[in-house]
């Protein structure tokens, strides 16, 4: 096989790893053997590739912020099950009397970047180790449980510190026993949600944000975190509209989450308030997770605006039974540290 | 011949050493399969489950971030990088089909967010390196550092590492990521092809092409390799 210098160079690569045929072998062999220049060159290009190969590629850890900011960068992005944050926040901006003009009229959330499987009971915040976010703080969760025993959807919500240095209010969802097949839920964050009880607010994303929808089997548990900004005003929680339909059922529930401290004075829930901005004020001004559940939020239309004071002799119980009670509501402490509002 | 393991442990007649012993044993190239674990994240991923994904940045953030070291030579590139790639992968997480390894289709889109990058910086480049800084009495030039060792340097192993990587830094930007990709990722010629979605005669010859560039570049440095 006749090869000139450039053609032999060619093949360098495939005669160092042994990739070449006899006859081109003997070739290449034949060639450098009676050309010093090709042999000096071929040495120089061997020991190069050698050291290549032996060259010290030791690992270094990924910079210590690199997933956080993957995670956070992923939050904000719009995305088909999970609501955008810079619409969100563009909605908020838009319309700052929700945030400025009303302590109680502003939630905030940007999403999802973790989930909490979350077995105790109570509001307590979970500690994993110095702020480490749990395995799935990421996102929604779906894990494997024993049926809940009864309705509502909304097991419980616990708060939870995430690595990026923002509060999750992470919620922890499971069908009513009743339900033996898998629902479709869907979860919403509600901006404004005086029309509660219209099936139409979801389809208004100027009141209802879309934070995650799916099918929810009946023998798992979802873990919804949902991460809340800093520098709101006290009194402002988190209102969470929960819907979900299966073949035999259908259910809604809305809850209430306080996300910042109480303010120092609190206000008497205005006569005339509708039921869903008293709720929304009790749960911010006496910090209390309250959940309206799907006979509740029916009753809505029947409801007489309703009135009552709240001040800092009552609790939230006592502020609950005086705005709600006398409209025939019930109000019942649930395990999870919760109120539940009903209405039979 | 199969290239995921180089097994050939036979040396050709002027592959021996200067001294005449036997070269090192060929580096193994084993591809690391998908794990059933590994699968059961990426389904949920798929399935709209960011806690899987950030589960599955755990367990590859360090080889992403460690092969974009590589290519760029910079810490801060390096990361802006392999986030992209990461929020990349998570956008098209549901075109992973499982025919490549999860590593394998992370790397393609490393490699494809390295290579754009580089495109834009050609595009707007922020810096000449003939540029003259002005000051109040005289203008010079600005001053490349030249970090080549100096005919009296000690010819260490850590020298010969550091002038290897200067000098694959000097490589166009598509042999550049080969060249990592083999040599320093330890990746298969079939990886690589699946990697750059290119024939694998292709990547050997553009593969040996970079290797040849490489030597003239270090042709200089030919006593350092050879110490």
């Amino acid at each position: 096989m006749n090869i000139n210098c450039e053609r032999l160079q060619d093949q360098y690569s495939d005669y160092f790893e042994h990739l070449l045929s006899p006859n081109e072998v003997a070739g290449f062999e034949g060639h450098i053997t009676s050309c010093d220049s090709c042999r000096a060159d071929y040495h120089t290009f061997a020991t190069m590739f050698q050291f290549l190969d032996r060259a010290e590629v030791a690992d270094v850890d990924a910079p210590a912020g690199l997933r956080a900011d993957i995670l956070s960068v992923i939050a904000q992005r719009p995305a088909a099950k999970l609501f955008s944050v810079k619409d969100w926040l563009g909605g908020i901006f838009a319309r700052p009397q929700l945030v400025w003009g009303s302590a109680l009229g502003a939630v905030a959330c940007v999403i999802v970047v973790g989930a909490l499987i979350v077995n105790g009971t109570g509001r307590s915040v979970p500690t994993d180790g110095g702020g480490t976010s749990p395995a799935c703080m990421a996102g929604p969760c779906v894990t494997p449980t024993v049926p809940a025993a009864a309705a509502p959807l909304l097991q419980n919500v616990t708060l939870k510190e995430g690595t990026e240095g923002l509060d999750y209010e992470v919620f922890t969802l499971h069908l009513p026993s009743s339900l033996t097949s898998a629902a479709n839920v869907s979860a919403y964050v509600l901006q404004d949600g005086d029309p509660v009880a219209d099936k139409t607010l979801e389809t208004d994303t100027d009141k209802a944000t879309p934070a995650w929808s799916g099918s929810l089997a009946p023998n798992v548990s979802l873990t919804l975190p949902v991460a809340v900004t800093s520098d709101l005003p006290p009194g402002t929680s988190l209102n969470l509209l929960l819907d979900w339909n299966s073949p035999n059922q259908t259910g809604r529930e809305v809850a209430f989450v306080p996300v910042t401290p109480a303010p120092s004075t609190l206000t008497p829930v205005a006569t005339g308030s509708s039921f869903y901005d008293a709720v929304r004020a009790i749960a911010g001004e006496y910090q209390q997770t309250i959940v309206a559940d799907n006979t509740a939020l029916s009753a809505l239309a029947s409801t007489p605006p309703l009135s009552g004071t709240t001040g800092n002799e009552l609790n939230a119980s006592d502020a609950l039974k005086s705005v709600l009670g006398n409209n025939g509501y019930t109000i019942t402490p649930q395990p999870g540290g919760y109120y539940l509002i009903s209405h039979p | 011949m199969s290239d995921a393991i180089r097994a050939s442990t036979q040396p050709n007649s002027f592959q021996l050493k200067a001294d005449g012993s036997q070269p090192d044993a060929p580096v193994q190239r084993v591809r690391k399969e998908l794990s059933p674990a590994d699968r059961a994240l990426i389904r949920r991923a798929q399935s709209g489950d960011t806690g899987a994904f950030n589960e599955l940045i755990k367990l590859y953030e360090r080889a992403v971030y460690n092969f974009a070291l590589r290519l760029t030579s910079d810490s801060d590139d390096a990361s802006d990088i392999a986030q992209d790639a990461f929020i990349r992968a998570f956008n098209a997480i549901n075109s992973f089909r499982g025919d490549a390894s999860f590593t394998t289709w992370l790397f393609r889109i490393t490699t494809n967010v390295f290579l754009d990058e580089r495109k834009k910086r050609r595009a707007h480049p922020t810096q000449s390196l003939d540029e003259i800084i002005t000051l109040s009495e005289s203008a010079l030039t600005r001053q490349v550092e030249d970090h080549a060792p100096g005919p009296e340097a000690i010819a260490t192993d850590k020298e010969r590492t550091a002038t290897l990587n200067r000098a694959i830094q000097k490589l166009p930007e598509y042999q550049r990521a080969m060249v990592v990709m083999y040599h320093l990722e330890q990746k298969a010629y079939e990886e690589i092809a699946e990697i750059l979605e290119v024939p694998i005669g292709t990547v050997k010859s553009r593969l040996n092409r970079a290797r040849l560039a490489l030597k003239d570049l270090l042709s200089a440095d030919r006593e350092l390799l050879d110490s």
